[in-house]
């Protein structure tokens, strides 16, 4: 498919705002499954058909593979609705409706904790949440816990009983926060995030260090070991095209990621002996010790 | 079918002086300043605006101005070819007139 953007309807502020409308419509219609099949078919083609949804190749494969009724397809489409009715302009009318099923949604909410049976149960009422209040701490630490990817049936009926309780949103911090403890996939959290950050890391750097990185690690080796930062240019691996397997050889790779500037690369490295700090340090133009 | 929809944050630079110009953008929601190399403003981007695109017209492949982000938002970004596609299409003595824009809005004349 060419790559094509229709200039003249996305910029026509009324055009967003019908868009906009449609979306919020169907929208209320799947959280509350208070419309009939036909028409959230009817507001479907609307929005598939809308020139402005087909600037968005994303979006409208997940509208176009909507099908009443299914999970899969109608989970798909939410986060989807959530970014276009948050992104697109609104109008007087589109205000009005956005207002009316927040209105709504609020009071129904409760209701569906009750319902709560499954996974995809949790995942509308994130996004029911968000749609809520962007941004909403609630909704987002629900897809944080739905992110996790946790088989366990226990861990829904926890959240069930977390949300139909009180404090909902501490109580459900502390609930995510006792899941990424026990989780041995990710990013690291807690006292060896602190000891990296403590050390004089970049936060967005310790933000990429995974729990698998650091899994043969005591704290005191994180916190004592030689740390280097190497930041270098793609074209010197054109010289020394084994560069990254000598770094992996010579310390503990904590993470990569390409350096601010154009066509290179960051690796933060920890080195536990003497013969990789030597290592490192032979490369003093390019690496430089952190903490 | 080539739009992203990107939220972006105070302080985002969302492309540089020298950079290529692989996407081009419209602002949706927050405020954009464009700066020259001296770091001074020479244009602020509000909501339901394109930019990112004005050196293309000039037949130039990389930024001559900054980006930077000023209140959060969202941008809607696309590949900058389809700017250069539809530029294409105009005549010389239409280009001409476009150029002369350019050149305005980067500050040049």
């Amino acid at each position: 498919m060419s790559a094509d953007f229709d200039f003249g309807n996305f910029l026509d502020l009324q055009n967003q705002a019908t868009l906009k409308i449609n979306c919020i419509r169907l929208f209320e219609h799947l959280c509350t499954k208070d419309g009939t099949q036909k028409e959230v078919e009817a507001l479907k083609i609307e929005i598939i058909s809308d020139p402005i949804s087909e600037n968005f190749s994303g979006f409208y494969e997940a509208m176009k593979n909507l099908k009443s009724g299914d999970k899969n397809t109608t989970s798909n489409v939410f986060p989807h609705l959530n970014l276009m009715i948050s992104t697109l302009n609104d109008n007087d009318v589109s205000k009005a409706e956005i207002a009316r099923v927040k209105k709504k949604l609020t009071k129904r909410v409760e209701h569906l904790y009750d319902e709560v049976v499954m996974r995809h149960d949790i995942w509308i009422i994130a996004q029911i949440h968000e749609f809520i209040e962007n941004g909403s701490k609630l909704g987002i630490n629900l897809l944080r816990i739905m992110d996790l990817n946790l088989t366990d049936p226990n861990i829904v009926m926890e959240i069930k009983n977390i949300l139909k309780g009180t404090n909902v949103e501490l109580n459900m911090e502390r609930f995510l926060n006792k899941l990424l403890a026990q989780e041995t996939r990710g990013f690291i959290t807690g006292e060896f995030r602190q000891i990296l950050l403590e050390r004089g890391v970049e936060e967005r750097l310790v933000n990429l260090v995974t729990k698998e990185s650091v899994k043969n690690l005591t704290k005191e080796s994180l916190s004592k070991s030689k740390l280097f930062l190497i930041s270098f240019k793609e074209d010197m691996l054109d010289d020394e095209p084994d560069f990254v397997d000598k770094i992996i050889q010579n310390g503990i790779l904590l993470t990569s990621t390409a350096s601010e500037s154009e066509k290179g690369f960051i690796f933060l490295v920890l080195s536990t002996n003497d013969k990789g700090v030597s290592f490192f340090k032979n490369y003093h133009h390019i690496t430089s010790e952190v903490g | 079918m080539s739009g992203n929809i990107e939220p972006i944050v105070q302080g985002q630079v969302l492309f540089d002086i020298g950079q290529n110009i692989n996407k081009c953008f419209i602002l949706q929601k927050g405020s954009v300043h464009i700066m020259n190399g001296r770091d001074e403003k020479v244009g602020g981007i509000g909501p339901n605006t394109m930019f990112g695109f004005t050196e293309l017209v000039k037949g130039k492949s990389e930024h001559s101005t900054k980006a930077i982000c000023v209140s959060s938002g969202t941008v809607v970004s696309f590949p900058s070819e389809i700017i250069k596609n539809k530029l294409e299409v105009y005549k010389e003595d239409s280009k001409s007139f476009l150029e002369t824009l350019a050149d305005q809005i980067l500050g040049k004349k």
